[in-house]
Order: C-alpha cells, then structure tokens, then sequence
C-alpha cells in the first residue's frame, strides 16, 4: 500500500504533463500555455530536482529523528524517479533547443557553462542509476558507497546549473541551497565527530 | 518612411477572429462587398473580454474611433491570441514566472493616472494621461515583439506614436535621451515586495532622442480594442518594436528629458547582458543563449514554431539608419 503510494505520486507529475500536452493538442486547451516546450522542459528540471532534494535530505532527517526509518526503503526509488526526470529533461532540450544535432551541442556546451554543467550532473546521475540495483550493491561493495558519495557533488553541479540561469529572482535558489547546505552539513559534521571521537 | 505600412493587412488577421465574423462577412458578400475590404476596416479585437472596469470613458470612446493600420507585420504572421498577449508576460513588478503578471495584478488600479515631466522640457510637470492622449487621434499598431528570452509574438496595440506626444511637451535643444520610469507602488505590486529579487525598482528604461522620434515608436494604451490590461502595463507603456521587450517599459509613470545616457534597470542588474540599446540583433548572442532564432508564441508542444530572428526584428529598413557607422557589437 505504502509502495503503491509512494509510485503513484512519483509517476503523478509526468502523467499531469502527458495529459497537459494531449490536452493542448488534441482538446485546443491552454494547460501548458502560450510556450509548452519550454513549460514541459522547465517542469521536468524542477521535478527531477525535487525529487533529488528528498532523497538527499532522508538520511539527514532520519539521523535527526524527525522521519521514521520508513523512508529509507523508498529513497532508491525516489532517486531513480529523479534521474528519469533529469533525463527526460534532457532529452526535450536536445528536441528543442538543440535539434539533435551535434555541432549545436557542441556550441551549447561551449558557450553556456551553465549546460554543461547539467550535462556533467546528469551523466553523474546516470552512473548512481545504472548501479541503484541489489546486485550492483553487492559486486561494488565499499566502492558502492563511494560512488554514491559522489550524490552531494550532483546537488553542487545542480546549483550552479540553476544559479547560472537566474536573471534576478534568487528565491527558488535560496531554498534549494539551504537545503543542500542542510544535508552536506549534517553529513560533515558526522564525519567530523566520528573521525574525533 | 511609409514602409512599415506596406505589408498587407489580411496576413495579420487571427483565424478565430476571422471565423467568428464570418456570418457578417457572407451578408457583406450578398451585398457584394468583398470581404478584403470588410475585414480591413475593422480592429483586431478580443471576443468574451470583460472590459476592463476601471478605465475612464474618455479612453473607451478614444479606442472605439481607432484607426485600423495597413500593418507592420510581415507575411504569414498571425496575431497571438488575445489569451496569449494577456496570460504570458514578463512583469517582474507581478512575479517573475510568466503566469504571475495575469494572477497577481488584480490589486493594482491605475486609474487615476499622471505622468510626472521633468528635465528640459517647456511642459514640466504632472499631466493627467487623458491631456497627453486625447489630442490625438488613436491609432492600431501590429508590431512583432521580440523578448530578450528568444520567443516572439505579434500583438496589436493601440494607441499614439510617442512622438506627437513628445511635441506637445516641447523638449528644449538640451533633451539628448529620455529616461523613463515605471511606477512604484510595492502595496499593489507584489514583486516589488520580494526579498530574493535583485532589481531595484522602480523600473528605468531608456531612448535616445531620435530613437524615440522615430515614427515606429509607439506609446500603447490599449491592446486587442481594450484599455490595456493591468499585466500589459496598464495604463501607457511603450513599444519600440525593433528592440528586445524589456526596453518597452509599461506603466509609466514619470518622464524625464536629459542629456546623458540614463542608466537603464537592466544594465544596473547584469550589464554584461544587457546593454543601453538593445537592438533585436541575431548576429550578437545573450550570454546564455542564442539570439539567432525565437520560438513565435502560441507554439505548440509538437512542432513548436522556431524561426530565424531578423535584424531589428525585421524593422531594419525603417531603422537601420539611427545606427549608422556604430559598433552593434559593443553597443548591444
């Protein structure tokens, strides 16, 4: 029941654009508005980066006791959600932006850090997908956890990825860092304490 | 000079518009009008558009006797729907998403409305906008508006060229720029409350004298046949249509005459982004993005529609020549 949940609302935010973008285009609705390639694009950034966010911000909350131990069991799942997400979004700015072609990504990647910047936090976060499975737990064993350190240097590239596209409302960025700030401060002041005592 | 009047006013017509009068048109066509000639004598307007409350009825009347222009814009180019220009902008006083302007402008009432003169100008002072509009006569302009973000749409305005109103003010030889402000009202404009915001407003935008002479340039008090909706910068803004969107400043509030270039808000917020000038100018790139093509709005979510941006945006005939011998590399 917990599970069935817990999907549900992972595959709710693309199944309410899926529906936006057949409503708009076969019912002449204005869900998405006058720019819906730019609306779908922004949306699946965002919800990849919520999502992201909350798994970060599990264990933290967890350690703290403000979360029960519950959530533990869903934070691979939440995780891989944010990567499809991600990569969805990627793939729409590759549609849109850069009509896949080669030599436009190319000049993209050049020219707007900002977007190479994604491109390096999405390949990150492909590699924590593609080992976010029991068996890849068990063949890389310590180096498991290692590479799944490399999370805090996704929500760093994540932040400069959206700082850089802000013209001049800070807010959004403001809650995104106070909560990676949270989350990475928890895990060093752990370290810290343990590496003391 | 009339050039901007050329292109023919059917490639502007909105398909709905055009529908919904069909009934009139086939009686026209049984009077043997043709229906060409119909559809040139009328406005664009909005259908279903309450209007907008507050508006005084010197401007509803003044709208009413609009003349339709022999339009600006160029072949194949459709009017956004009134839907559009009035649900997707880019208002940061409302918000900055481009929803927020249409939902968060309820508070704000214009109406009503003064323009502060200053600087070197016979006619200082504050002048109630009806004084500064009503000598002259309305006119319907349908210019491409081309945003700094890359997207575009073609919108039709209502109102005056700015410089007949420039004329009844009487600038002295002194006057080299205007400076514009927008008004300051944080208790009816929530993004002017913002504490993550780092725009310092009021608003200030800028022209040089001769750009803002020039007969393209157009100070909008109605769009669509209506009083100019509160998140369209109601109730007078600018359109200058051959620079990118954020110089055409909306409700405007002051008026200065002065003879140094004014420090625009945009510059003082990133000016390694954007310049005094603003030139629509596909060969010179935003920092974070290519100006070479835009999205022309509505798009669809398939196919959306992306087009090669055009010097001046398209305006260069008329405009080329303000610029003549500069570097639009470094002044952009």
């Amino acid at each position: 029941m917990q599970r069935a949940l817990v999907y549900f609302a992972l595959l709710f935010p693309s199944a309410l654009l899926g529906l936006g973008v057949w409503s708009d285009a076969f019912r002449s609705t204005f869900y998405l508005g006058a720019d819906p390639s730019e609306y779908v694009l922004e949306t699946l950034g965002q919800t990849a980066a919520i999502l992201f966010l909350i798994t970060l911000l599990i264990s933290p909350l967890r350690r703290l006791g403000l979360i029960s131990s519950a959530f533990l069991k869903f934070r691979r799942a939440i995780g891989v959600a944010s990567f499809f997400y991600a990569l969805a979004h990627a793939l729409l700015f590759a549609q849109f932006y850069v009509g896949w072609s080669a030599s436009a990504l190319g000049i993209e990647l050049l020219e707007r850090p900002y977007v190479a910047v994604g491109a390096g936090a999405l390949a990150l976060m492909s590699l924590l997908a593609i080992t976010s499975n029991n068996a890849a737990v068990k063949l890389l064993a310590q180096r498991w956890r290692l590479l799944h350190q490399s999370t805090y240097l996704v929500a760093i590239l994540f932040l400069i990825h959206y700082l850089w596209q802000v013209r001049s409302d800070y807010a959004e960025f403001a809650v995104f860092l106070i909560i990676v700030l949270f989350a990475l401060g928890e895990r060093s002041w752990r370290l810290l304490r343990r590496s003391v005592v | 000079m009339a050039s901007w009047k050329t292109m023919r006013d059917s490639d502007v017509t909105d398909p709905s518009w055009f529908y919904s009068r069909r009934s009139v048109i086939k009686s026209a066509l049984a009077l043997g009008l043709s229906p060409h000639a119909l559809l040139a004598a009328e406005l664009h307007r909005a259908e279903s558009v309450p209007e907008t409350k507050t508006a005084p009825a010197w401007l509803t009347s003044q709208l009413k006797a609009a003349v339709p222009e022999k339009n600006a814009a160029r072949a194949s180019e459709e009017a956004a729907p009134f839907e559009i220009v009035a649900g997707y902008n880019n208002f940061y006083e409302f918000g900055t998403d481009k929803r927020d302007p249409s939902e968060q402008s309820g508070n704000f009432n214009p109406w009503p409305w003064s323009i502060e003169v200053e600087g070197a100008v016979e006619k200082r002072g504050l002048h109630p906008l009806d004084s500064l509009i009503k000598d002259h006569q309305i006119e319907e302009r349908i210019y491409r508006l081309r945003c700094v973000e890359a997207w575009s749409m073609v919108i039709p305005w209502l109102g005056v060229p700015l410089r007949s109103v420039i004329e009844q003010l009487k600038p002295t030889s002194d006057a080299r720029y205007i400076r514009f402000e927008s008004v300051l009202r944080p208790e009816e404009m929530p993004g002017q409350r913002s504490y993550f915001g780092s725009i310092d407003y009021p608003y200030i935008e800028g022209l040089r004298m001769d750009e803002a002479m020039h007969p393209l340039t157009f100070l909008a008090v109605g769009v669509y046949g209506q009083p100019l909706p509160n998140q369209n910068g109601a109730p007078v803004r600018l359109v200058v249509p051959w620079k990118y969107g954020f110089k055409s400043i909306k409700s405007i509030a002051k008026i200065s005459f002065v003879n140094k270039q004014p420090k625009t808000t945009w510059e003082t917020t990133n000016a390694r982004e954007y310049g005094f000038y603003a030139n629509v100018n596909p060969d010179v790139s935003h920092p974070r993005w290519s100006q070479a093509s835009e999205r022309r709005l509505p798009g669809g979510f398939f196919g959306a529609k992306r087009q090669p941006t055009l010097m001046f945006n398209g305006y260069g005939e008329e405009v080329a020549s303000l610029y003549e011998g500069m570097n639009l590399r470094r002044y952009f």
